[in-house]
Formats: C-alpha cells, sequence, structure tokens
C-alpha cells in the first residue's frame, strides 16, 4: 500500500515537472515566432507598432502597413570595408512600403564607431558624394535634434542637377556609446519616428 | 599576252582593295561593347556615344548598370543620381540624364543639348509595356518618385537595375507587369539618345 502511494506521488510530481516543462517549451517557440532571437515587435495602437532590439538596446514605432526586414552583418557597404577604413554595418533594419516595397524607414547601425562626432559623419559623407557624383550631389543639414537627449543631425540629399529636392527623404544620424545610427525615413511621419525612438537598458 | 596582264593587274588591283576594305572594317566598324573607357579623343570632335546605335547605347548602359551592380558603385542612397552615373559611366560622360520634373515621375526635356527622350508607347496604356532594356523608367510608388533602368521585358514580367529600393544598395529586382503599374501607374519611359 506504502508503496503504491509512493508511486502515485512520484508519477505525479513527474507529470507536474513534464507539464512545466512543455509550457515552457511551446512560450519560446511561441516568441521565437513573433520575433527573431534578439528583436521583438509589440503592437502600439491602432496605427503604430513597436520594434524594440535587444541586442543594441534601442526601440521605435513603426506603421503598422510596414513589413520588416532584419539583416546582421549585411555586406552593404562594400567600398568602405575594403578602403580599410573598417566601417561595417553590424545590423540593417528596414521596413518596406506594401505590396514589397521600396523602403519607408531604413536604420543602419554600426558598433564601435571610429568617429567622434555626427559633424564628422557629415563631412566623410561630403567627401563620399564629391568623389562618386562628380560634386553633383551633396549632403544637406536641415536642423538638429535631440533623440531621446542624443544630439542627432536631420540631413537630406541635394542633386544640383534636379529640379525638386530630395527633402521628402531625410537622414538622421547619431551617436550613443560608440553605436552610429543612420536613421533614414521617407513616406512616413518623420518627427513620430523620432519621438517614439528610446534607448533601453 | 597583253590581255592576260591587264586581268591579272585588275585582279591584283580589286584584291587590295578588299584587304584595305576589310582593314577598315576590323578597325572602325563596331566598336567595342565591353570596353567601359573608350576615349572621346579617338573620336576627335564628335560625340561618339550619340552616333551610336540606339541598341549599342542601351547595351553600353545595361553594362554599366551591371558593372555598378556588381561592384556597387556610385551614390546608391538616391535612385536617380546612381542611374545618372550609370549612363555617364556608359558615355564616357558623354551624356547624362535630364532633371524629374516637380510631379516626380518625367522628365525635364527642355535642356540643350539633350540625351533622352521620351518613348512613344502606343498603342499600348502604359508605357512600361513598350520598353526595352535599356530604356529608363521615371516613376512614383506611392508618394516616393524613383528610377530604374529597364534590362528585360517579355510583356509579362519586367526587370530592372536600380539603386535604393532596397535602402543604399544597387540590385536588380524583377516584378510582374500588372504588379508594376498596380504600384506604379503613374509613370513614363525614357531612352538615351546621347546628342
Amino acid at each position: 500500500m506504502k508503496q503504491k502511494i509512493k508511486i502515485y506521488i512520484l508519477f505525479t510530481i513527474c507529470l507536474i515537472v513534464a507539464s512545466l516543462l512543455f509550457f515552457i517549451f511551446l512560450k519560446n517557440i511561441e516568441q521565437y515566432n513573433q520575433s527573431g532571437p534578439d528583436y521583438t515587435t509589440h503592437n502600439l495602437n491602432a496605427e503604430y507598432n513597436l520594434f524594440v532590439d535587444k541586442k543594441y538596446q534601442y526601440q521605435f514605432a513603426y506603421p503598422k502597413n510596414l513589413n520588416s526586414n532584419i539583416t546582421n552583418n549585411p555586406n552593404i557597404k562594400t567600398p568602405e570595408i575594403e578602403s580599410g577604413n573598417d566601417i561595417a554595418i553590424n545590423r540593417a533594419v528596414s521596413f518596406m512600403q506594401d505590396n514589397g516595397g521600396p523602403w519607408a524607414i531604413s536604420l543602419f547601425i554600426y558598433k564601435n564607431t571610429r568617429l567622434k562626432s555626427i559633424d564628422e559623419w557629415f563631412a566623410e559623407q561630403n567627401e563620399f558624394y564629391k568623389e562618386t557624383s562628380a560634386g553633383n550631389v551633396e549632403v544637406v543639414i536641415e536642423k538638429r535634434i535631440k533623440i531621446d537627449g542624443a544630439d542627432a543631425l536631420v540631413t537630406y540629399l541635394n542633386s544640383k542637377e534636379e529640379l525638386m529636392p530630395y527633402n521628402y527623404e531625410k537622414t538622421t544620424i547619431f551617436i550613443k556609446d560608440e553605436v552610429l545610427f543612420e536613421l533614414s525615413t521617407r513616406s512616413v511621419d518623420h518627427q513620430k519616428i523620432w519621438d517614439s525612438f528610446k534607448f533601453i537598458k | 599576252m597583253k590581255k592576260r596582264n591587264l586581268i591579272e593587274r585588275w585582279s591584283s588591283v580589286h584584291l587590295v582593295g578588299l584587304m584595305v576594305l576589310g582593314m577598315i572594317f576590323t578597325f572602325i566598324g563596331c566598336g567595342s561593347e565591353d570596353d567601359f573607357t573608350v576615349s572621346s579623343a579617338q573620336f576627335a570632335s564628335t560625340t561618339w556615344f550619340g552616333n551610336l546605335s540606339q541598341s549599342q547605347r542601351n547595351s553600353y548602359i545595361l553594362n554599366s548598370a551591371n558593372y555598378f551592380i556588381t561592384n556597387q558603385l556610385g551614390s546608391d542612397c538616391n535612385c536617380k543620381q546612381w542611374a545618372r552615373e550609370v549612363v555617364q559611366n556608359a558615355s564616357s560622360n558623354q551624356a547624362t540624364i535630364p532633371p524629374t520634373t516637380p510631379d516626380g515621375w518625367h522628365w525635364d526635356l527642355s535642356g540643350q543639348p539633350q540625351d533622352a527622350q521620351q518613348i512613344n508607347f502606343i498603342p499600348y496604356r502604359y508605357p512600361i509595356y513598350a520598353t526595352v532594356p535599356g530604356n529608363i523608367v521615371q516613376m512614383m510608388l506611392g508618394s516616393s518618385p524613383h528610377t530604374a533602368i529597364v534590362t528585360s521585358n517579355n510583356l509579362s514580367t519586367v526587370c530592372f537595375a536600380e539603386a535604393n529600393y532596397t535602402p543604399c544598395v544597387s540590385a536588380y529586382r524583377c516584378q510582374s507587369i500588372s504588379s508594376f503599374i498596380s504600384s506604379a501607374p503613374n509613370h513614363m519611359a525614357y531612352v538615351i539618345t546621347g546628342h
């Protein structure tokens, strides 16, 4: 009799433990399906979702109708890497418009940036366009703002051969803890994106 | 004897003439499709790009686009500027693309000299149907103007070489023509004619 009770108790404990483990397993799968290994998206309100990057510790709101595309270690800026300037994009986060594109929000992250300031980024960009476009294209500073306390430059490209300015497409630059953020926005409410951008611990 | 000598002389004169003609066509005739660095000095004061056939100009543009994409060259954070640099490279800086009009989907063809023409897309309703590889399409994608070079078109699927469709990347992209018209009903197509 005592033996039977012991078996029942043991069986019950095993059942509880197995259930707990199974529950945790299911939870992990569910979490993985809704996000990547180190980023998640959450519903914010009727119009926006919140993108949370746990690896680089920031978050911002993006329009619900956009489709996200996150790439780690993308080899996009090949010329800069090959030139030995040691500039490598560590993460590219882009949000494409409906029907597959084009992009509406783009964030390039460079960790351990060798740039000392956002003004140094501005100078280097203009040097780059001076070479590639024979001086036809230049980067223009529209204004200086704060992104969650970090100094930021709002810029756009200006083409001397074009009649219309490209100021609808803005690239906002800021540096936090030696991580350079290049946040480009178009066809969206720029101010909403800037105001929602927060660094997280 | 005299007659035989005349025949021999006539034959040798024509033979030499044919050889000279052959040499002329070898060195001048068709030009090189692969040389991106052809010097304009070779043709003195003429615009060699403008003197090519349209299919040759289109080929130069396609080769230039492929070169830019393969090596990720140019101002690839700006689709229009990138296309302009592709054309400038293809033509050894003898042709360029005119500015976009404020509506975002036409080019201002009023300048001189003019290196582009709007294509004739009659009897199609939409210009995209009439494009051939090497033509350039100016379009509105939602509220964003966009420029892309046509690389293929079989009236069902169209493919482009373009920059900044994906952020700051130049690449090829294909889509069905029906999908293209749905996403960019306001578009116009142009051919680079040089001058």
